[in-house]
């Protein structure tokens, strides 16, 4: 099947070699660790092309001022054309390129009407304890905002992606789902910092990567063991004009520990070991303590309008996004 | 419930090592978590971080102690007892002499088996009975049985002629009340007749004397003895013959010998009087018998018969090459008859039941007794050699081989030098060995004179005979002689085959390799027979070994007033002790494989 050319080259970028050398140029210059395998964000076609029909919804969704997918309150003065997508039922049908129809058999819809992008910035924690539980937080945060950057790419909104630590170089706001390899050869870059030591406070990491950033909305996929108070960051972010959105990515293991028995429970970021005899009461106040913290967590979020969804990395990709992200009210 | 093997309960401290295994802490494994901030201070921080920790209930916790329970429960040897709720009777049936008055119709014994009846028949299902004859030898005719067979056993029991040993009687009885049979009870049924018993010190059951009788009359002959002068004179006899009564009496005593009238004497007897009797018997007298022609209450002493010293003949075969010596001493015995045979003929000759070796000896012995003197080398001893003039003669006084002797005065000369056997215990010994020895093998008894009596003194002594006199009475020659009092034992022929002693009550098989007989406990003839070797039985044509003849002769007996005994109160735990019912240890270690499988299973499945 023939693509679009935008599309065929996201997903040459997204599912190919692309990617993959993309990202073996990056490593080095962003100091991660190196990945032991080529992988795969995104790869699944159908899947790609379902994400190609949604559409971030946030009820105030702070503005580049460039064209996007998202209808602007000012006139159209962008340009005719910008790129095109998939037609999908509701669309204005005379923006459908009838040529490409007749060349290609298939309904393909024009974008260039006066539309403001949407500057989404994926924030994504690459502490040591992000490499943790199975499925692993970090992979599942990765093609998480893989998912939800080429989203955004496809409807032209800006996207850009940093890391949760200092010193981490982060990826300028793209544009187009031409860009979409990019983003992913990013991504796949990013490893945990194993080694070194104490996770990055979560204010110092927002304060280095909101500087020179155009305004829109983060979305911070963490698994929220930060040293510092999550609530500091998140102000700072409400503050700089950011739409916070926080994707809180637990894995298995800490929602239900699996442990029994007297165990050094050593941390994976500072090494700390805590002597712990793990009895079904013991691990019933864990999951009081863990119910607690999280709940604190989402509240502060309410009381501030952000965005907050708890998942856990044992859901799939797909019914994360297309499920749990559309009930929640993110996507539409 | 009880144990019977309590000390197995120490396998229960195997729980407490089960328990510190699951108390102390062995190294704490390293588990990585994301962030240790959730579970910071979650276990009590000194709990956690000490080297022990309170046991955690688990299943297998409790598999384990359950299964250690259990064995060591099993290795007690747990007993489910049987509720006591019954009584438990001991009946002591007084069969001594005595017991034959007819004071009380038919007999005391009789009436004795009345009450005896009586009792049992008051008894439950639920009780158990013993019945204990004291005669002689105590025995019991029923052990914690049923009141059917304690019926049976008394109905069966009959009484004897012999003195009755009722201290052997109760203790028998106090061990039968320690019997897990019921609420132990002990009735003595008695004329009393006895001296004050020396009881068990510790009785654990009342005991109920129960007087029979009320008659005193009868005379008897209390004594017997007949006696053959050393010079060879005719042998006298003395009797005496007392009334035990409170009443005068006058009765006739009438002398057999051989069965043939003697003498016949009108005693005048007051209360409680003796008359003693000497009468001198007329040659070649083998039996004597002193009958009292009354019709008291107690018949069984009413007669006495006794053998005559030497009565008949003492054959004994001298085997040996100068027999002078020898020969001349064994001929001044009472009713010895020596047959010479030289050593070189001894093969083929036919042997007396007593044969003295002298300067020779076979390899086998004969099955005959045996005294062998100056026994030389290769044959049935052990012979090392010889010594010249011995010293350190010393010797066992107590020893009856040596009455009326003192080896002090013996100069051995030379003496043989052996390895003693070890059936034989020496009498005298020097510093190079026994002189003189003495035992009993294969059912013959054996004296050796370890030494030559040509070169010693003792031909010279008047203890050279004695020694031999009291050999024979060792070898059993004098048991049998004179009057056995009832209920003594007797020393038998040598018993190689086996022989069969007709007596009173019957005959009776003795083994071979016995000795001695016991049964003695009616009064009146007693044969010794061989016994056939494949059936036992007496040869109908065999002439009899030995004899001998068993009287009464006992004053305390013959005494027949009723005496009331005063018993013993219980020292004992009163509380009967309940019967073994079910052991329990073959279920418990059952359940204890069931543990085992749960605790495999509980362990498989991951837990």
């Amino acid at each position: 099947m023939r693509l679009p050319v935008g599309l065929r080259r996201a997903r040459d970028g997204a599912g190919g070699a692309l990617v993959t050398r993309a990202a073996a140029r990056l490593r080095p210059s962003l100091g991660l660790r190196p990945a032991a395998a080529p992988r795969t964000l995104v790869a699944d076609e159908a899947f790609l092309r379902r994400l190609e029909r949604l559409a971030l919804a946030l009820q105030r969704p702070p503005t580049t001022g460039l064209a996007g997918d998202h209808r602007s309150r000012r006139k159209n003065d962008a340009p005719e054309f910008a790129d095109y997508r998939t037609y999908s039922p509701g669309d204005d049908f005379r923006r459908i390129d009838w040529k490409a129809y007749g060349r290609l058999g298939a309904l393909y819809y024009r974008l260039g009407e006066a539309q403001e992008d949407l500057a989404l910035h994926l924030l994504i924690d690459t502490s040591a304890s992000m490499d943790y539980g199975t499925p692993n937080k970090l992979d599942y945060a990765r093609q998480l905002a893989a998912a939800l950057g080429y989203l955004a790419l496809a409807r032209l909104d800006a996207v850009g992606a940093g890391a949760l630590a200092p010193r981490t170089p982060s990826l300028p706001v793209l544009r187009g789902k031409a860009q979409a390899g990019r983003l992913f050869a990013y991504l796949d870059g990013l490893g945990a910092r194993n080694g070194s030591g104490a996770a990055a406070p979560l204010l110092e990491s927002v304060r280095a990567y909101r500087r020179g950033t155009p305004r829109g909305v983060a979305v911070l996929l963490t698994d929220g063991f930060f040293p510092d108070e999550h609530a500091a960051g998140l102000g700072e972010l409400l503050q700089a004009g950011f739409q916070p959105v926080l994707l809180h990515l637990l894995s298995p293991q800490e929602l239900a520990p699996e442990m029994a028995g007297d165990l050094e429970l050593i941390d994976v970021e500072t090494g700390e070991p805590v002597p712990a005899s793990l009895s079904p009461e013991t691990l019933a106040r864990y999951g009081e303590r863990l119910t607690t913290w999280c709940g604190e967590m989402e509240r502060y979020c309410a009381a501030r309008r952000i965005p907050y969804v708890r998942l856990s990395t044992a859901l799939p990709l797909e019914e994360a996004v297309l499920g749990e992200l559309r009930r929640r009210g993110l996507l539409e | 419930m009880t144990l019977e093997h309590p000390g197995a309960l120490w396998w229960l401290l195997l729980a407490l090592v089960i328990l510190l295994l699951y108390i102390l802490r062995t190294q704490r494994r390293r588990v990585p978590v994301a962030s240790v901030r959730l579970w910071r201070g979650l276990s009590e921080e000194l709990e956690a971080r000490r080297n022990w920790r309170p046991p955690r209930w688990t299943w297998l916790l409790a598999l384990q102690l359950a299964f250690v329970g259990v064995v060591a429960l099993a290795l007690a040897g747990p007993v489910l007892l049987r509720p006591p709720g019954g009584r438990h009777l001991v009946v002591v049936l007084d069969a001594s002499a005595s017991m034959g008055a007819t004071d009380v119709a038919p007999s005391r014994f009789g009436e004795a088996q009345r009450l005896a009846a009586e009792r049992v028949a008051a008894l439950t299902p639920a009780d158990r009975v013993t019945v204990i004859r004291a005669g002689a030898e105590p025995r019991s005719l029923a052990w914690a049985a049923s009141a059917e067979a304690g019926r049976a056993a008394i109905d069966g029991a009959a009484p004897g002629d012999a003195p009755g040993a009722l201290d052997s009687a109760l203790a028998l009885a106090a061990a039968a009340t320690e019997e897990p049979a019921g609420r132990g009870e002990i009735v003595v049924l008695s004329d009393g007749a006895f001296p004050p018993p020396a009881f068990p010190s510790a009785l654990g059951a009342p005991v109920e004397f129960v007087p029979i009788g009320r008659g005193d009359q009868n005379v008897a002959v209390a004594a017997l003895a007949l006696r053959r002068p050393p010079n060879g004179g005719p042998t006298v006899g003395y009797a005496r013959v007392t009334n035990f009564g409170r009443a005068s009496a006058t009765v006739p005593a009438r002398l057999t010998a051989d069965g043939l009238p003697v003498e016949t004497r009108n005693l005048e007897l007051g209360a409680g009087a003796s008359e003693e009797l000497t009468f001198t018997l007329p040659p070649g007298t083998r039996t004597v018998a002193l009958q009292l022609e009354t019709h008291d209450l107690l018949a069984t002493d009413d007669r006495a018969e006794a053998r005559a010293p030497g009565a008949g003949d003492r054959p004994v075969t001298l085997v040996s090459a100068q027999p002078d010596v020898l020969a001349r001493a064994l001929r001044a015995l009472p009713g010895v008859r020596v047959t010479t045979v030289a050593p070189d003929d001894y093969a083929g000759a036919t042997l007396a039941p007593l044969v003295v070796f002298d300067g020779f000896l076979p390899r086998a012995l004969p099955a005959a007794d045996a005294i062998v003197v100056n026994p030389p080398a290769g044959g049935a001893l052990d012979v090392r050699g010889t010594t010249e003039n011995p010293a350190g003669v010393d010797y066992d006084p107590t020893n009856p081989l040596l009455t009326a002797i003192d080896p002090a005065a013996f100069q051995l000369g030379r003496q043989v030098t052996l390895q003693p056997p070890d059936w034989a215990v020496p009498v005298v010994w020097t510093d190079d060995g026994p002189a003189v020895l003495e035992g009993a093998v294969d059912g013959r008894r054996v004296v050796v004179l370890a030494f030559d009596p040509r070169a010693s003194n003792l031909p010279r002594l008047r203890a050279f005979p004695l020694l031999l006199a009291n050999a024979l009475d060792r070898l059993g020659w004098g048991d049998r002689e004179g009057t056995v009092q009832a209920g003594q034992a007797v020393r038998l022929p040598p018993n190689a085959s086996g022989q069969v002693v007709n007596g009173p009550a019957g005959a009776e098989r003795v083994p071979a390799g016995v000795d001695a007989y016991a049964d003695t406990e009616r009064v009146g003839r007693y044969t010794v027979a061989s016994g056939d070797p494949k059936t036992g039985a007496a040869s109908p044509d065999a002439a009899p070994l030995a004899e001998f003849r068993v009287s009464l002769l006992a004053p305390a007996k013959s005494d027949i007033r009723p005496r009331a005994q005063t018993m013993p109160a219980p020292t004992g735990s009163p509380d009967p002790r309940p019967a073994p019912a079910l052991a329990l240890a073959g279920l418990l270690l059952l359940g204890a494989v069931a543990l085992s499988t749960a605790e495999w299973w509980w362990w498989g499945k991951g837990n």
